[in-house]
């Protein structure tokens, strides 16, 4: 009851979308003007978050517990800890960014699409801080109306295919994990996380329940071999639902396996870690190999994301505080990289209007800002040392080498490890590949002769991103010194109900 | 005898009212009578609903020999039946859509047919529940008659005529049935005295053949109303040949009846004692809700005619009550409380959303029945961006997408479901759930991603736009506050 700084947080942007709702639909510096500004205030209240942020407690902090559906056990409960802080904030940073950056690029329904766009933050926040499953898988599912949207209005071509598919996959995970949440409702009497994390399950009960979360969560991540959606829904959402999509709507599949999966059913984990290791690592690989292969840079960048995101559950799953922590700093790593690549894909489609690496050559002489802030993010997507990139992976590398509970859980353990360092090695190929293709060389196609470099409106974009890449691979401190607390907490959670 | 009276009297209001109306419609056959005969119908629901929200607290008992039952159970459903036929009338005082012409007569059905429904509510025994049917569906052939110039209307009408009367006499025959068995047909405790409450349950549990053949006669009528296959022939038929308001009226207000009626009088005189999962009965409607939910998301998944894919949705709606009613009478104690608020919940915002969609179709609707392709429902955002985004909210409610209260209201039924022990039902029913996204969301894209067919604004009038606005209100509220509704019913069902 003690703090409400959440609720704002949560609710700040659907306020604004209801201011939204009373500007008339054809203001429209008006309406993007004023949606911009909306959207900072969700910033200010998540900075102030960080601020008042006490580094020393592991648990949850900022508390808002309220009975909302009383029969049911059902709480209005939320609360922000080490690893959703960051997730927050990543969220509230990314919109003003995709606000601004879809100034040009939306030229229809401005109007709704800035709302959605607001709707859209809610959800992402509440799914975050939701410590209550039914809140929780409110939020979740809420999710998909806006981005339902933004695909299928502003999209590419083929959106309605790519939609459907989104919309499809994402659902049935949810189905399981839906009749999920009520056994575990039934069996523990609420569904506020700080009462179930306690709840001793038999073994047999543990692994359908993991089966049923762990399914929805890996759609989302999104995990070999579920993993097809992404693709399709990446190339044709606009540029700024690629953001969204790529810098925190992954994470939620991540950071639901953390919250939930991991120590709710901690005997199951144990069974399966093998097999999840088998996926994670194959898709690092596969989704690698597959990026060689693209000739759409947004196709690419899409792939080169299951990879990474398939190294971050290796690093969830190997539970060591150290690579906890660096699936962590990864997820938000891999926001700011793909987020910025995206954001890339998105200028050069504004100027060219064709995403085909083959149509592009020698952009450094033409547009040599842009250029660097390419190679900012191409490195950290890379992990090159001084990134934030580097930062995330190393730890995540390192953590599960050394990492106790995967000798216990695996003999090869050390094999999955090694497999996941060549995604490193592969990303180095085809991201430098692209990189040197589009940017070096010679500049011979004549539509390239004449592109205008980066608008005041773009560096304002690209920015705060590419100072984070680079800050956070400097000070890991920062981040670290907040997550690890939480991560040796849940870790504790974890063996405490392990049988 | 006062207090009989003082418990129905909300039934009483609104006969004496149409009766009123009936007459004053009789001497003034001037078009203009239309809006005078819809407020005053209006004003006597609202009185009718007051006095019923003031009886809820004390109004119980059993009256006229056992036949009556009154309860807040009869209470609550009855005022959820005052505000679909409320919302339906004003809807029809605003835009007639396939009406040919009216003078206030469907306002006066609609009062008819709303003291059928409340008859089949309080009833506790099989002939006046029937007698209440009768006069509902008596109400309704006309409505849905109402365009008597359109073979369309004429054919669901007549579909729904012929249904309706085949299974009307089958039922009689059941109900005869049982009274020569039981020399009984009631389920208040006095009329069974000479048997315990159970024994027909238990008789037809163990192959007694003339109870399990009356149970299938008299079960069929109620699976016919709320459209369970293979009794949902009529459904689509119906709902595509009748003025929309009429359509949304129906496809709410016969729901509620029939639920109830299942809570109230088969719930206790087939499966009382409580069922097994093998009890034949149970099994029957248990087998019967599977296919029904299978096939008409299936069948849904191919059609073009806004009205007919509302239909089938609205019989996949019906297998969701259904598997509440399941989980109603396999659980026990309080969860079979807790089973009965989550039914009356859902069948409260299933009235609210599909009264919401169809209220959008009557204001597209002209009278030759053009404007019921969900082809043209095109670009609706450009043409009234309020209507669609109405319209969406109802879809997704429909959808069960939050933050529309259809969500809770699916959520909650599952989770009956799965606290009474049916799992497996459970699961196909929310598989089937995804596989419905694809049409509610095909549905919503039209209203956005397609270009308008042509220039017609559908701007609606003030009273239109509040009550389509207070729809949408209500829905978002149950989706954000499910607390307050449910608090509500639980509050009057159980203490």
């Amino acid at each position: 009851m003690e703090s409400v700084l959440l609720t704002y947080i949560i609710f700040s942007p659907v306020i604004g979308l209801l201011i939204l709702l009373f500007i008339p639909r054809d203001e429209k510096v008006l309406i993007k003007n004023i949606t911009f500004i909306l959207s900072l205030v969700p910033l200010a209240l998540s900075v102030l978050m960080l601020i008042l942020f006490d580094r020393s407690n592991a648990g949850f902090q900022f508390e808002t517990l309220i009975r909302w559906i009383g029969p049911l056990n059902i709480y209005y409960h939320t609360g922000v800890d080490g690893i959703s802080l960051f997730l927050v904030l990543l969220t509230t940073l990314s919109v003003p960014v995709v606000v601004v950056s879809s100034f040009n690029y939306i030229k229809t329904d401005e109007k709704l699409y800035y709302m959605m766009l607001l709707f859209l933050e809610t959800a992402m926040l509440g799914t975050f801080l939701a410590l209550d499953l039914v809140l929780f898988f409110l939020f979740w599912e809420a999710m998909l109306i806006p981005m339902y949207f933004i695909i299928a209005m502003w999209g590419g071509e083929n959106r309605v295919y790519a939609t459907f598919k989104f919309v499809i996959y994402t659902s049935v995970g949810s189905v399981l994990m839906l009749i999920g949440i009520f056994y575990i409702g039934n069996a523990a009497g609420s569904f506020s996380v700080s009462e179930i994390y306690g709840t001793n399950f038999s073994v047999k009960e543990q692994l359908l329940l993991f089966g049923a979360f762990f399914l929805a969560f890996a759609i989302k991540v999104p995990l070999f071999p579920v993993h097809t959606w992404l693709p399709d829904a990446h190339v044709e959402a606009p540029t700024g639902g690629s953001v969204i999509l790529a810098a925190i709507l992954l994470k939620m599949g991540t950071y639901g396996m953390l919250r939930f999966v991991i120590p709710l059913f901690p005997n199951a984990t144990l069974i399966f870690a093998p097999a999840v290791f088998i996926l994670a690592v194959t898709g690092v690989v596969y989704a690698a190999m597959a990026s060689f292969v693209q000739k759409d840079i947004k196709k690419l960048v899409a792939y080169s994301s299951v990879s990474h995101m398939g190294l971050i559950v290796l690093g969830l799953f190997a539970l060591s505080r150290v690579s906890l922590s660096g699936a962590v700093y990864q997820m938000i790593s891999h926001g700011l990289s793909t987020g910025t690549l995206f954001l890339i894909v998105g200028i050069l489609y504004e100027r060219r209007h064709t995403r085909l690496i083959s149509e592009y050559g020698g952009i450094a002489s033409v547009m040599p800002a842009f250029s660097v802030f390419f190679m900012i993010a191409a490195l950290t997507s890379v992990a090159v040392p001084f990134t934030s990139g580097f930062a995330g992976e190393f730890m995540i590398l390192f953590g599960s080498y050394s990492s106790e509970f995967m000798q216990n859980s695996s003999e090869y353990h050390r094999i999955f490890v090694y497999i996941a360092a060549t995604g490193m090695l592969f990303g180095a190929v085809y991201m430098l590949w692209v990189y040197q293709k589009v940017i070096f060389g010679p500049n011979i196609n004549p539509e390239n002769q004449n592109l205008k470099d980066l608008s005041f409106r773009e560096y304002m974009v690209l920015i705060p991103y590419a100072v984070l890449m680079i800050v956070l691979g400097v000070n890991t401190e920062f981040v670290v010194s907040r997550v690890m607390p939480s991560a040796d907490r849940l870790i504790q959670i974890f063996y405490a109900g392990l049988k | 005898m006062t207090e009989l009276l003082s418990n129905i009297a909300s039934l009483i209001v609104i006969f004496v009212s149409a009766i009123l109306l009936l007459v004053f419609l009789s001497f003034k056959k001037r078009e203009s009578s239309g809006s005078f005969i819809n407020i005053l119908s209006v004003i006597s629901l609202l009185a009718a609903a007051f006095w019923e929200a003031n009886e809820l607290a004390s109004g119980r008992g059993e009256y006229l020999g056992h036949m009556v039952t009154v309860n807040p159970l009869t209470s609550l459903s009855a005022i959820i039946l005052y505000i679909t036929a409320i919302v339906s009338i004003l809807i029809t005082d605003s835009f007639k859509g396939f009406m040919t012409e009216d003078r206030g007569d469907a306002s006066l059905l609609i009062l008819f047919s709303v003291c059928g429904m409340q008859i089949m509510v309080i009833s506790s025994e099989l002939i006046l529940m029937l007698i209440g049917l009768e006069i509902t569906s008596m109400s309704l052939f006309v409505l849905s008659s109402k365009n008597n110039r359109s073979r369309l209307s004429i054919e669901g009408t007549l579909k729904y005529l012929i249904f309706s009367s085949v299974f009307f006499a089958v039922t009689l025959l059941g109900v005869a049935l049982i009274y020569g068995f039981m020399l009984s047909i009631g389920v208040n405790s006095d009329m069974l005295s000479f048997h315990n409450l159970g024994f027909i349950g238990k008789s037809i549990n163990a192959g007694n053949t003339v109870l399990i053949t009356a149970y299938i006669f008299v079960i069929a009528v109620i699976l016919l109303k709320l459209g369970i296959v293979p009794f949902h022939m009529w459904v689509p038929d119906f709902y595509e040949g009748s003025p929309s308001c009429v359509s949304g009226f129906a496809s709410t207000s016969v729901k509620v009846a029939s639920v109830v009626v299942l809570l109230n009088i088969f719930s206790k005189m087939f499966f009382a004692p409580l069922v097994s999962d093998y009890h034949i009965a149970y099994r029957l409607l248990e087998i019967l809700t599977i296919i029904t939910i299978v096939i008409s998301t299936l069948i849904a998944l191919h059609q073009t005619n806004a009205k007919r894919l509302i239909a089938y949705s609205s019989i996949a709606n019906a297998a969701v009550i259904m598997l509440g009613i399941l989980s109603y009478l396999v659980a026990s104690g309080e969860l079979r409380e807790t089973i009965k608020v989550n039914i009356l919940f859902f069948v409260f915002i299933y009235s609210l959303m599909n009264l919401l969609a169809f209220g959008i179709f009557s204001r597209l609707e002209k009278a030759g029945g053009e404007n019921q392709l969900i082809g043209s429902f095109n670009g609706l955002y450009y043409k009234n961006p309020f209507l669609a985004v109405a319209l969406t909210v109802s879809l997704f409610s429909l959808a069960g997408l939050p933050p529309a209260g259809g969500f809770f209201a699916k959520l909650f039924i599952f989770k009956s479901a799965i606290d009474s022990g049916l799992i497996l039902i459970s699961v196909i029913a929310i598989l089937m759930t995804i596989v419905s996204l694809y049409y509610y969301l095909n549905f919503v894209l039209v209203l956005f991603l397609k270009k308008p067919n042509n220039e017609e604004r559908y701007e609606g009038n003030v009273l239109f736009n509040i009550v389509i606005g207070i729809l949408v209100l209500v829905i978002i509220f149950a989706g954000i506050l499910p607390d307050r509704i449910v608090g509500l019913l639980t509050h009057f069902l159980i203490r």
